[in-house]
């Protein structure tokens, strides 16, 4: 795995207040890496080190090889991102805006712009005036200007913040093909686990302004539900249904709201278990609708859970 | 290198569209234009009043003559004789157009003085002096011979006893001239006028200089001596407009170059237009939030920042010839290009040198953008320091209006003299070379050695603050 981007004990303050703690971490070629923190926790700040548009305190970072400080030009050669929202020049259409872009940048030709507008799929709408933009259009044209000169690592700021459903898709859609099948670095930051879920590979959490847990995202998923799978039952008579299942097995039952069940199950032989549990309620002439499995819910516990331990820790 | 002209490009590319920019340039035609029209209505309201000065009317002697007769002043008789032979010969009665008007006026005070002269001993001699010159100038007029009237003036100054010879000499000189030089004396002609002019700044020098002789300093001899110098050569090479003492002001009847001078004076609409642009061109990057895809390129903030003061200075120079060219085309429109190769007339070692008017205009255009570039580099510096371009405008506008003013107010009133230090004693680079400043010996070369030292504290200041700036 080729290293993008390195951070060595980067540290930052803001007067006092001490933002970034000793951060060290490593993104690799053709992964989406999720920076996953809730807000105030340092991601923007961390980013914005790292595209230079604050100074670090200590520590160091390299782009590519090349360290941000003795190599700006070469190292921001190899960086591409949007830094909070994607503020282009309302006044310029959005070839003019990439136009822009595309001359303080080597080797980046009309042909590699109309390329990449095509990508982001822009091309209806490029010769508009930004100010005509929704803000959908405006984070496609943010990637656009991003991934204009082919950059090793692309780093995006809570990407998804404003988009509809359709337009979050599609932009995970982008930036999955940029890391898996062009071998970009991709950084994305953002406060909603659901989403780094879908989008990424590796998610790297912080809080308060120290990164506390660098996992896969399935190494995750194992962790937070522990040994046990929650799986919801809905039935038509749920406190009749919670009685018998209390009576046949021990396992943990709990009704909620709507005539529905919920039980946590040992996660080896949870299929097998679902199936008794089916088995058991007809039996009993409960009325069994829909069985499935919650497993988001628990994850965004769980990194609630963390963020709040530490939380208590620091400041 | 060719990637810094791409950021110039590109800074270029957010002027022009920018519709802020189009109003400003706008503004600036429309000072051209104003200046040209407010030129056309002075010189119709001038001519105007001019015209009804000069009519000529017989009621007026009619009741001049009415009058003295009621009234009976002293001398009252010879004055009635006056009015009675200048509205017998149909001459105006205080005529720049008529120089038999003057003649009339200059004869009939003379004789005034016979009188007294009677009474005076050897008075006889005089007596008979000026009773030729009375019957020459009559002559001259009846005959409408200005050469004859020339004659009689010259004979008048040669048999006054109490003039020496030089002062002869000098005293005769307009005549002779005239009398040489077949000049008619008439007020419509530009030659006669500026030899009336060069008659009386010819006496003064020659004053001055004795003054000074005597051991006493006289102010601006130099300039005057360099006047006359400049007069005698237009008188001699026929050069109808000097394009140095052109002016809306000085001139008499306007043309291309009276109007077309004084548009230097508009400089502050173009300094306007540049300071706005100075002003915002860091701090919009800011509060727009353009700022950040600005400074993520792998280009080095210096590098940016520099590309933006060049555009501004560019622009600076861009406007100033647009705004050259529009006066031009504006002035030839409404006034005529009747002397558009008129010289622009100085003198350095006691010679006097002839110089292109555009050539010594556009220098005029370059002294006057002195002040334009220090204050748009003010603003600059400040609108990258404190990112607000509400701020950097009003600042630079501020100390561009209220700078000279205040440094009068402070050398004058309050009679403080280091303000010649500052920045804003120091910018008027013209009234400098001219010597118009309030503070005593000032030199060109110390106010560019003190613009230079602001500049470089305004600059250092920005560029540093701009490449440490936490975004």
């Amino acid at each position: 795995m080729t290293t993008a981007l390195k951070l060595e004990h980067v540290n930052k303050r803001m007067g006092k207040r001490e933002i970034l703690h000793d951060i060290t971490m490593e993104t690799y070629a053709g992964e989406v890496f999720g920076f996953l923190g809730p807000n105030g926790a340092g991601k923007t700040t961390t980013i914005k080190m790292i595209v230079g548009l604050l100074s670090t305190d200590e520590g160091d970072i390299w782009v590519d090889g090349y360290n941000i400080r003795k190599n700006y030009e070469k190292a921001m050669n190899n960086v591409g991102g949007i830094v909070e929202n994607p503020e282009l020049y309302k006044y310029l259409t959005g070839m003019q805006n990439l136009q822009q872009y595309a001359r303080m940048r080597k080797g980046v030709t009309q042909q590699r712009i109309d390329e990449v507008v095509e990508l982001v799929g822009m091309s209806n709408r490029i010769h508009d005036k930004v100010k005509k933009y929704s803000l959908g259009m405006r984070q496609r044209l943010g990637v656009a200007q991003a991934i204009l000169h082919r950059p090793k690592l692309l780093i995006l700021d809570e990407p998804t913040n404003g988009l509809d459903p359709a337009g979050i898709k599609d932009l995970r859609d982008i930036l999955k093909n940029l890391a898996h099948q062009e071998g970009i670095s991709v950084m994305v930051s953002s406060h909603l686990m659901s989403e780094m879920e879908m989008m990424c590979d590796r998610v790297g959490i912080i809080v308060n302004g120290s990164l506390i847990d660098v996992q896969t995202v399935d190494e995750m998923i194992t962790n937070a539900m522990g040994n046990q799978a929650h799986f919801v039952f809905q039935v038509d008579d749920a406190d009749r249904a919670a009685g018998l299942l209390a009576s046949i097995q021990d396992q943990e039952v709990s009704v909620l709201e709507g005539n529905r069940l919920e039980v946590a199950l040992a996660v080896e032989n949870a299929q097998e278990r679902v199936a008794d549990i089916n088995c058991a309620l007809v039996q009993g002439g409960i009325r069994l609708y829909s069985a499935s499995p919650v497993e988001r819910k628990k994850l965004e516990d769980v990194f609630i859970e963390l963020t709040e331990k530490e939380g208590n820790q620091i400041d | 290198m060719t990637r810094f002209f791409r950021l110039i490009h590109n800074e270029y590319i957010k002027v022009f569209h920018k519709a802020s920019t189009y109003i400003m340039l706008g503004l600036v035609v429309l000072a051209a234009l104003g200046l040209n029209l407010f030129a056309l209505l002075m010189q119709n309201s001038m001519i105007n009043s001019r015209q009804s000065y000069w009519n000529y009317s017989e009621e007026y002697y009619d009741d001049q003559i009415n009058y003295l007769k009621d009234a009976k002043p002293e001398g009252y008789e010879l004055q009635i004789e006056q009015y009675t032979f200048m509205k017998e010969q149909s001459i105006e009665p205080y005529g720049q157009n008529d120089w038999r008007s003057d003649a009339a006026h200059r004869m009939f005070e003379k004789k005034m003085q016979i009188d007294h002269l009677k009474e005076v001993e050897g008075g006889e001699q005089e007596i008979k002096r000026i009773n030729t010159y009375f019957d020459e100038s009559k002559t001259a007029i009846l005959n409408k011979d200005w050469k004859a009237y020339c004659r009689a003036d010259i004979k008048w100054i040669d048999t006054d006893p109490t003039l020496t010879k030089e002062q002869k000499e000098q005293n005769k000189w307009n005549s002779q001239y005239r009398l040489d030089h077949d000049v008619a004396i008439d007020g419509q002609n530009w030659k006669s006028r500026l030899l009336e002019e060069t008659a009386y700044l010819k006496l003064e020098v020659e004053e001055a200089r004795q003054t000074q002789q005597s051991g006493q300093a006289v102010k601006e001899l130099s300039k005057k001596e360099d006047q006359l110098l400049i007069n005698l050569y237009r008188l001699d090479n026929d050069v109808t407009v000097d394009v140095g003492v052109s002016g809306l002001t000085t001139d008499w009847n306007y043309n291309f170059w009276s109007v077309f001078s004084s548009s230097t004076s508009l400089i502050q609409v173009v300094s306007l237009l540049i300071i706005v642009i100075a002003g915002s061109c860091v701090a919009s990057e800011f509060s727009s939030g353009t700022i950040k895809f600005l400074l993520i390129n792998p280009v080095k903030r210096w590098k940016i920042l520099t590309s933006k003061y060049v555009m501004v200075l560019s622009f600076s120079f861009l406007m100033l010839a647009l705004f050259y060219v529009v006066n031009i085309l504006f002035t030839l429109l409404f006034f005529g290009g009747e002397y558009l190769g008129a010289p622009y007339l100085s003198v350095s070692g006691g010679l006097v040198h002839a110089q292109s008017g555009f050539l010594h205009m556009a220098w005029m255009y370059l002294l006057g953008s002195v002040n334009m570039i220090v204050m748009s580099t003010l603003a600059f510096a400040i609108s990258s320091l404190v990112r607000s371009s509400a701020l950097a405008i009003g600042v630079s506008l501020f100390a561009m209006l209220a700078g000279s003013g205040g440094v009068l107010f402070m050398k004058n009133i309050l009679q403080i003299d280091w303000v010649r230090y500052t920045i804003f004693a120091n910018t008027d680079l013209n009234s400098i070379v001219t010597g118009s400043t309030p503070f005593a010996s000032q030199t060109v070369g110390f106010a560019l050695l003190v613009i230079a030292a602001h500049m470089v504290v305004f600059l250092l200041t920005a560029w540093d603050g701009f490449v440490r700036r936490e975004v």
